[in-house]
């Protein structure tokens, strides 16, 4: 389902957003930029998880970031970032269902575990652990591209970007049971494909607390 | 129309939302009293919550370039009227309204004030407020002697003036002082003007051009590196990352 541009929701944007965005609406680029410069890499990200391709994902976050600059009067306030991520998931959409669509590459050569750019922290771990997380997150990554087109977005925006629900209903164009029902079934999917990998390795990661 | 649920979907959305910790107290124990007696909702839980932790520890790619526009780009159509939400009151929406327009300004004034700076090390560089070297102590010395010249003339036509009067005071009494020679300005009479360059002290004109110079080199430095911390400052307010 192609979710509406138009229609925002969620947290309010902030003061120095909301300057940009109304600069940007006066054909300021500088402006915009400054936008591109905030959000890319959670645009980036989402393209990626989404298409698997990194040439893919960069056309498909560029693509987004250009349109978003044509639409930028039609944006009524809310949560910018939703708004940007909302324009590339129907970009995405479209290149997912595109028959020219390239192969997906295995992302584990463009994803660096341990990137400091993360939330990837753990200064007191030992080779052993983080070679146990580096494991554990590749088989993750694995899981999560095998789950079917509309579980994967929700699992990446929620779970990967750590969207809030209303935010990830925004970008889908889904209400908020739907969002908490694939949300479900996407974490429930992806437990299943682990199982039989943390049985068999005993690499279940322990629960939290 | 009316949405049917069944019981086991409702305690899925449960779930859903403890596991990111959206659930409120009496929710809490509304699913812990299911989970007790339900074992898919126990084992659910058991798998998903450290596959939650994982997926939220997963790191970010970084972004391979930069995706901003260029420059040069048509700007988008006016069509719609720009309807932003009204921006708060007070300094927040200063704060918000000029952080663009300040970091040009202060781009520019540094820029501005760097290249004063600039010049006024080159002219400094280049002597051209600096007092005359000492090679031209020919002029200097010319300069001298016409000086020495000048009160010599200047006395010569005292004493003239003097054997005047004293030649008229022969023929009778003229009461008038004989003129005295006119000092220089800032000098007792019949002293000799000492060339600058000869003296171990710059005239005061020199002295105050230096002065000043020095000064307004310290001044600029000083401004150059305040507006670029301030430049340096806004510019990782404006452009710093959102948290998530």
């Amino acid at each position: 389902m192609r979710s509406q541009v138009t229609v925002t929701s969620g947290p309010s944007i902030d003061p120095i957003e909301q300057e940009w965005v109304a600069q940007a609406q006066r054909g300021d680029v500088l402006a915009f930029n400054a936008i591109v410069e905030r959000y890319q890499q959670a645009a980036y990200n989402l393209a990626l998880r989404m298409l698997r391709d990194p040439s893919a994902a960069e056309d498909a976050t560029q693509d987004a970031f250009f349109s978003a600059y044509r639409n930028i009067g039609k944006f009524r306030g809310g949560s910018l970032r939703s708004w940007i991520l909302t324009i590339l998931a129907n970009g995405v959409r479209d290149t997912l269902r595109s028959p020219s669509r390239r192969r997906q590459t295995s992302l584990d050569e463009y994803i660096e575990d341990g990137d400091p750019g993360g939330p990837w922290e753990h200064p007191g771990a030992s080779p052993e652990d983080e070679a146990l997380r580096s494991e554990t997150s590749r088989q993750v990554r694995e899981a999560l591209a095998q789950l079917p087109e509309e579980q994967r977005l929700i699992i990446t925006l929620v779970d990967l970007q750590q969207l809030d629900y209303e935010e990830a209903a925004q970008v889908t164009g889904l209400n908020l049971g739907t969002v908490k029902s694939r949300l479900f079934r996407g974490r429930k999917r992806l437990a299943e494909l682990l199982r039989p990998l943390w049985e068999l390795s005993e690499q279940a990661p322990r629960q939290n607390a | 129309m009316a949405r049917f649920f069944t019981k086991h979907t409702a305690y899925e959305v449960l779930l859903t939302e403890h596991l990111d910790g959206k659930l409120d107290a009496a929710g809490e124990a509304d699913l812990q009293a299911h989970v007790e007696t339900c074992e898919r909702c126990a084992r659910d839980l058991r798998d998903m919550a450290p596959l939650v932790a994982v997926l939220r520890s997963e790191p970010m790619v970084e972004a391979p370039r930069s995706f901003a526009l260029p420059l040069d780009i048509a700007h988008p159509s006016q069509a719609h009227a720009p309807d932003v939400q009204a921006a708060p009151g007070g300094l927040l929406r200063w704060a918000g309204a000029s952080s663009l327009a300040m970091l040009r300004s202060m781009q520019v004034a540094t820029a501005a004030a760097a290249l004063l700076l600039v010049a006024l090390v080159g002219l400094d560089l280049s002597g051209v407020m600096a007092p005359e070297p000492l090679e031209n102590i020919s002029q200097l010395s010319a300069s001298a002697e016409g000086a020495a010249a000048d009160d010599a003339g200047m006395l010569r036509t005292s004493e003239a003036d003097d054997a005047e009067v004293e030649g008229r005071e022969g023929q009778g009494d003229v009461a008038f002082a004989p003129p005295n020679p006119q000092p220089e300005a800032g000098g007792q009479p019949g002293d000799m003007a000492i060339p600058m360059a000869l003296s171990s002290e710059p005239a005061p004109g020199q002295a105050e051009g230096r002065s000043v110079l020095e000064w307004a080199k310290l001044v600029l430095s000083a401004l150059t590196a305040f507006l670029a911390m301030g430049v340096v400052g806004l510019t990782w307010q404006i452009y710093r990352r959102p948290l998530s």
